[in-house]
């Protein structure tokens, strides 16, 4: 029995390298751009998308369909997104006042990245719109899909793209 | 000022990530958290089924039922042996506590001197044990301590071990306590030999007392009582309905039974030899004195009846 399971796992973990691979050649640029819209630092988009395959890897005996394994990364992605402008939250909420004329500890960690109009403009919208845009025209998924990445209703995803859209043309006029 | 149509939002995040370049350790970086992911796997299970074992292990102590908090340690072996019947058996001497599980309550009785001596056990259990109680071995006390359960019948130093090494040697009583192996001896004059006696607690107080048949007269048996004192000495106790008496004529009768940390003593008369009019004192030891416990009662007692004898010894093994 013992010797059974030991090569199924085996099995697994096989198949889990085999599709690590492919997955790490056909989609982790586009993962990390995905995450360079969500987050700020490209650092931190490369690990939070490097831990997204760690984890799904890990996870790979349990997938239900294998075939969704890029849905099932690109949710991790932002769901690990999530969680690090979280924490990045509440350092800042506790982050000592910086003296009147210094940069704040926001622009400070901004000034890291490289930044364009854009982005710019994303990062000024609240959360939920920002990712409803960026899973929308970004990752091209469809509303249904984007939904079930953002755990939400196809009617919100369509509110929050309608509005960040809309926020977006507003701070982008001058680009067009 | 015309809305942001969705095919230009496309083109404007895709120019402003396109140029991303990743760095191109990035798979390594994906393998070697895997691998320590592995390496973790296993030291983490271990420990999770570790703390589990731990947490059942402390949920069982502490649900589990506590039976005793004093400090025992092992009985003394017993060398002595009256007669050719061996002592009650080992197990009842090293695994018997005095009131925490079934005790074996051996009896002395010695008509025939120690040669003759007999040693009969029954199994009397005292309390019912708990499911689950531990095995107690006999506790060792000391002399002037005072023991506070009753001593089982044979235990005159409240050890939980039977003393059986008991003589007489024309002008004392001789006991050798199982405790310490030491002996104790009481002047005592009368006694009867080949010895006739038993041990067992009067008073309930966790060591016995020694009822030993003295001289009688007129076909009557005596009975005097020796207790072990809590200094050690053995002292031969002397006042109240001592000494017990035994017997029965035509005209009168007297006997006496010891139960419930008492001793009762019955005295009966009669006109016809048949019918006695019996007299029933209960006697309480405390100290080295008895002092009678409420009152008399009176009863019948037709020797053509099937009732118990009054006029008979019922204590320990008498």
């Amino acid at each position: 029995m013992y010797a059974r399971s030991a090569a199924v796992r085996s099995d697994v973990d096989r198949d889990a390298d085999a599709a690590l691979t492919a997955l790490y050649s056909e989609h982790y640029r586009s993962l990390i751009r995905l995450a360079a819209l969500l987050l700020d630092d490209i650092g931190q988009c490369e690990e939070v998308v490097q831990d997204a395959y760690i984890r799904v890897h890990a996870a790979w005996g349990r997938l239900d369909d294998r075939d969704k394994a890029l849905a099932y990364l690109r949710q991790t992605v932002v769901n690990l997104a999530r969680s690090t402008l979280r924490r990045r939250l509440v350092a800042l909420k506790h982050a000592p006042k910086p003296m009147p004329d210094a940069a704040s500890a926001e622009e400070g960690a901004y000034a890291r990245v490289e930044r364009d109009a854009v982005v710019a403009a994303l990062r000024e919208l609240p959360r939920r719109q920002r990712e409803a845009v960026v899973l929308r025209y970004y990752a091209d998924m469809s509303e249904a899909d984007a939904a079930s990445v953002m755990g939400c209703s196809v009617g919100s995803v369509k509110a929050y793209t309608s509005r960040g859209l809309a926020s977006l043309g507003t701070k982008l006029e001058g680009l067009r | 000022m015309s809305p942001l149509r969705p095919e230009e939002l496309q083109a404007l995040l895709h120019a402003a990530v396109d140029d991303l370049r990743p760095a191109p350790d990035g798979y390594e970086r994906i393998r070697a958290g895997i691998d320590r992911r592995r390496r973790w796997r296993v030291p983490a299970y271990a420990a999770g089924g570790a703390v589990l074992a731990a947490l059942a292990a402390l949920a069982f102590f502490a649900i589990s039922p506590r039976s005793h908090t004093e400090v025992v340690e092992p009985a003394s072996p017993v060398t002595g042996q009256l007669g050719s019947g061996a002592l009650a058996p080992t197990a009842s001497r090293t695994a018997s506590p005095p009131v925490i599980g079934p005790a074996l309550s051996p009896s002395l009785s010695s008509k025939g001197g120690p040669t003759g001596a007999t040693a009969t056990g029954s199994a009397t259990p005292s309390t019912p044990a708990p499911a689950g109680s531990p095995t107690v071995t006999p506790t060792r006390r000391a002399e002037n301590s005072s023991p506070a359960t009753v001593a089982k019948d044979g235990d005159i130093d409240g050890d939980g071990v039977v003393d059986p090494d008991i003589s007489y040697n024309g002008t004392a009583l001789v006991v050798t306590l199982s405790h310490n192996h030491q002996t104790r001896a009481v002047t005592l004059a009368g006694v009867v030999t080949p010895l006739h006696y038993t041990v067992t607690d009067l008073d309930d107080d966790g060591r016995g007392e020694i009822l030993v048949e003295v001289s009688g007269a007129g076909g009557v048996t005596t009975y005097d009582v020796v207790r072990l004192q809590p200094d050690g000495s053995l002292r031969a106790l002397s006042k109240g309905p001592l000494p017990l008496v035994v017997g029965a004529s035509s005209s009168s009768g007297a006997g006496f039974s010891c139960s419930g940390g008492l001793v009762q003593v019955r005295s009966g008369t009669s006109d016809d030899g048949t019918t006695y009019q019996v007299t029933t004192t209960s006697w309480r030891l405390s100290g080295v004195t008895f002092a009678p416990v409420g009152k008399a009662t009176t009863t019948s007692y037709d020797t053509t009846s099937s009732a118990a004898d009054p006029f008979t010894a019922r204590c320990g093994t008498l």
